[in-house]
């Protein structure tokens, strides 16, 4: 029954066939702990949404890359089962009282799957790769934290100057910037992974290569076929392959979600990130136990453009936030999927605690409705007013258009006559981008790692890419840089609380769902934990039989 | 005949200019680019990365560059799989799209025109009857219904064969795509097929043999000759379309092939990437067209006299 697209007819006709695939079952078994053994060689098959866009963590942007990228690379800290931060490379570290440098000791164990020892010049080699402008590494600005390293990236200066320090081969010296209290939490990032400096020397931009990619990480790449799959196998050097249980993985590129449903059922995948929102009765009632649904770190929201009128308006803002049913859209347009949101920071965060609520949240709707009847009489709209007229824009998928159309309808009870406005994801988000005139524009945020901040910093003023209200409020922006020198944890917390109150209030993004991961997970598969970052890396996996 | 082929490729070449050009122009006239996504870049990381790919430059420059890197047989760096280039991307697609699109064309074929000479000799009304009404369900039905049905019925409810993936090529992986490609394929030629064999039946000639009383086995090849030449004039381009892979079948079976690249390439504005799809796609076009001409030719000594200059 569990017929493993590596399992049937494939291997014993392998010889005659021109195809690497028996060499690469064979290899798989020959890289495991089991060698010699007679057992299959335990393989997890994993299906994800979609390819890779590289295997270099320094052009790496999507959650995709940032799966596979955590399997092959290990940063200083990593993530355990859970999705907590634990030690990765580095065994311990100390911060200087005013949080500025960092010291982290290396494990003496770690090495390459070359056998190289990692050291601390192969992170100096990769924070200075990540800033050089020659690069163009998207996601450079993440580790901005980094002393000079914003100035480096435009090319002021040279990356020596990066605050990155190999003080001897086990020792790592990190200045930063500024005291960041999630600096820790960055570290776990992609774009914060070691690189083994002669392999890039050797192949340049090739290195990725499965046959010259040298990794440090639980696992080493084998084969990538764009669009078909990616084989990773055991990397024997890692300090704690001991403890890895599986002999490899193979991750399948699967948009069809209805096939890759399908694949699963099967047998031929053990896990998917994702299930058909038509399917989700379906796999309720037939997949009860392989269905996980957690909370994410992800928020669902629109953006008002606060630059014009009416918008630039709090109380329209907030009226056209009231009114709107989160529990319905949650449960009948996502299926339950998706949480209500009353803040914008989700829950789960665990420096931040339970996030800041809108002030109305414990109010029914029809209260809410009056209250919101109520600010946009005083703005002028409603009955003897005018009438409001709100465009929504938001990039094409089913769901976001019936949630767009239930929105709609909720607004009516305002008066409000809402267009809809659909384009495909480029031209949405190059639209936004390009900071044009809209009215109301859907968008979202996933974590790039488990802090408050990397939620809220979007309302800043400065933060202009990425502020799509283009919301500018000085109390905000103040509170939040306070937060930023602020070096007792309790303070920080409550001054990001503040700035969250205050982006409640004033609802330059229309706070509406917090975001469920959705997995197909195999009963077999053992080892794998919910959590929030909904990662799960392989290194804590095994597979029943 | 040379000459014939010769003033063939000398029209094919501008023809390929022109849809270069086109789809060139077009691809840049669509909002948004490659670097656009739900996380918007910082501004200057995001020019220095369109300084990178050199994406910076003035059109028309960077046109010329293309086409110069083009004339090297360079389709440039992919912009999505950043780890590959566009030739190493088709290198690796197109003998995949190829072998299955090869395969569901030979069932397609053989099928097709087996059904379609039953139906078109067939006794009284029925077959014929037969013909249509099965062949107007297997142009109706669409793939992307036809292909979850093959997969819950062969994968999940029988399980004698894989649901999905390519799995390097194993046959058990190519059974069912091929089927989703050549159902369409049967029915067209089947239909082509009957009506033009039923017309070749009716002719004068055909009806001259029959009066002498030739056998049946005689008749039928002079027959079949004549009625060849729609069904030529089809398989040219559905062969130019089939062989270059289907996003479909690939997507929904999890293939490696070409047909994926046009939807992702277009969607992620991989520039690169939709350029050389176009430029496949028409060069099989172009091809297929001229193979089907000279097939035409081969088959009917009427189109050859029509090219000579009069």
């Amino acid at each position: 029954m569990n017929r493993t697209p590596g399992g049937h007819g494939g291997a014993s006709r392998g010889i005659s066939r021109r195809t690497a695939l028996s060499l690469a079952v064979s290899g798989l078994a020959a890289s495991g702990a089991r060698a010699g053994d007679s057992s299959p060689p335990m393989i997890w098959h994993r299906g994800e949404l979609g390819d890779p866009g590289s295997l270099d963590p320094h052009k790496a942007t999507t959650l995709i890359e940032s799966n596979i990228l955590d399997e092959l690379f290990e940063g200083l800290v990593t993530y355990d089962a859970r999705g907590a931060i634990i030690p990765g490379a580095a065994a311990s570290w100390s911060a200087d009282p005013a949080g500025t440098t960092y010291n982290f000791k290396l494990r003496p164990d770690a090495k390459w799957s070359n056998g190289d020892r990692l050291t601390s010049g192969d992170f100096v080699f990769a924070f200075r790769r990540l800033m050089a402008p020659s690069t163009g590494a998207p996601y450079a600005n993440i580790l901005y934290t980094l002393k000079n390293a914003a100035r480096i990236n435009k090319g002021d200066l040279p990356v020596e100057n990066l605050g990155a320090r190999a003080v001897d081969a086990a020792t790592l010296e990190i200045t930063l910037e500024y005291a960041a209290p999630y600096f820790i939490a960055q570290l776990a990032h992609m774009t914060a992974k070691p690189l083994h400096r002669k392999s890039i020397e050797a192949f340049g931009s090739d290195f990725v290569r499965p046959a010259h990619m040298v990794t440090n990480g639980a696992f080493m790449p084998k084969q990538f076929v764009p669009n078909d799959r990616i084989i990773l196998t055991k990397n024997p050097s890692y300090y704690d392959a001991a403890n890895v249980a599986l002999d490899g993985e193979i991750f399948y590129s699967l948009e069809d979600r209805g096939a890759a449903l399908r694949r699963f059922m099967a047998g031929e995948i053990q896990s998917y990130n994702d299930v058909p929102a038509e399917q989700i009765g379906f796999v309720r009632s037939h997949l009860a136990e392989a269905f996980k649904v957690t909370p994410n770190l992800g928020s669902y929201f629109y953006a008002f453009d606060t630059r014009s009128k009416p918008f630039d308006d709090r109380r329209v803002r907030q009226a056209l936030s009231m009114v709107i049913d989160r529990e319905f859209l949650a449960e009948r347009i996502w299926s339950g999927t998706m949480d209500p949101g009353c803040s914008f920071v989700p829950p789960g965060i665990e420096s931040y605690g339970p996030p800041a609520t809108v002030s109305w949240k414990d109010m029914d709707l029809y209260e809410r409705e009056d209250e919101a009847k109520k600010l946009l009489a005083e703005a002028g709209f409603g009955p003897g007013g005018q009438t409001l007229e709100v465009e929504i824009r938001f990039n094409i998928s089913e769901n976001h258009r019936a949630t767009a159309v239930a929105i709609a309808d909720m607004w009516k009870v305002l008066g409000v006559e809402t267009r809809l406005l659909a384009t495909d994801a480029r031209t949405h988000y190059a639209f936004l981008r390009e900071k044009r005139p809209f009215e109301v524009a859907r968008s979202g945020w996933f974590a790039d790692y488990p802090d408050a901040q990397n939620f809220l910093f979007l309302g800043e003023s400065g933060n202009m890419a990425l502020n799509a209200a283009s919301f500018a409020n000085k109390t905000y922006d103040q509170l939040m840089q306070e937060a930023q020198a602020e070096a007792s944890p309790e303070h920080r917390r409550a001054l990001l609380h503040q700035a969250e109150t205050i982006l409640l209030e004033e609802q330059p993004f229309l706070v509406l769902l917090i975001y469920r991961s959705r997995n197909l997970v195999s009963p077999k598969l053992k080892g794998w934990e919910e959590n929030v970052l909904d990662n799960h890396p392989g290194r804590y996996v095994s597979i029943a039989p | 005949m040379l000459r014939f082929f010769l003033s063939r490729i000398a029209t094919a070449i501008p023809t390929l200019f022109i849809i270069i050009a086109l789809a060139f122009f077009l691809m840049r006239l669509a909002p948004g680019g490659p670097f656009d996504s739900e996380r918007a870049l910082d501004p200057e990381i995001a020019n220095n990365l369109r300084r990178i790919y050199k994406l910076d430059l003035p059109l028309p420059e960077q046109f010329w560059f293309y086409l110069r890197s083009l004339a090297h047989g360079d389709f440039g760096p992919s912009l999505h799989w950043r780890d590959f280039t566009v030739n190493e991307l088709f290198a690796m697609a197109l003998p995949i799209s190829a072998a299955l699109g090869i395969k569901a064309m030979l069932v397609g074929i053989v099928a097709g025109t087996a059904i379609g000479i039953a139906g078109a000799t067939g006794t009284g009304a029925a077959g014929p009857r037969f013909v249509d009404g099965a062949a107007i369900f297997g142009i109706v039905l669409p793939v992307f219904v036809v292909a979850p049905l093959l997969q819950l019925i062969f994968g999940l409810k029988l399980h004698v064969l894989p649901v999905g993936g390519w799995n390097d090529g194993a046959w058990q992986n190519q059974v069912l795509p091929v089927i989703a490609l050549a159902l369409p394929q049967i029915a067209i030629v089947a239909r082509l097929m009957q009506a033009a064999l039923t017309d070749a039946l009716a002719m004068p000639h055909i009806r001259t043999l029959r009066a002498f009383g030739m056998p049946w086995v005689h008749i039928h090849s002079h027959a079949l000759r004549a009625a060849f030449p729609p069904v030529v004039s089809y398989l040219g381009l559905a062969a130019a379309n089939v062989l270059t892979g289907s996003v479909i079948v690939e997507t929904i079976f999890g293939i490696p092939g070409m047909g994926r690249y046009f939807v992702d390439g277009a969607l992620g504005r991989d520039y690169t990437l939709v350029m050389g799809t176009v430029i496949v796609v028409a060069a099989a076009v172009l091809l297929f067209n001229l193979i089907v001409d000279l097939v035409l030719a081969w088959l009917d000594p009427r189109v050859r006299y029509e090219t000579k200059p009069r």
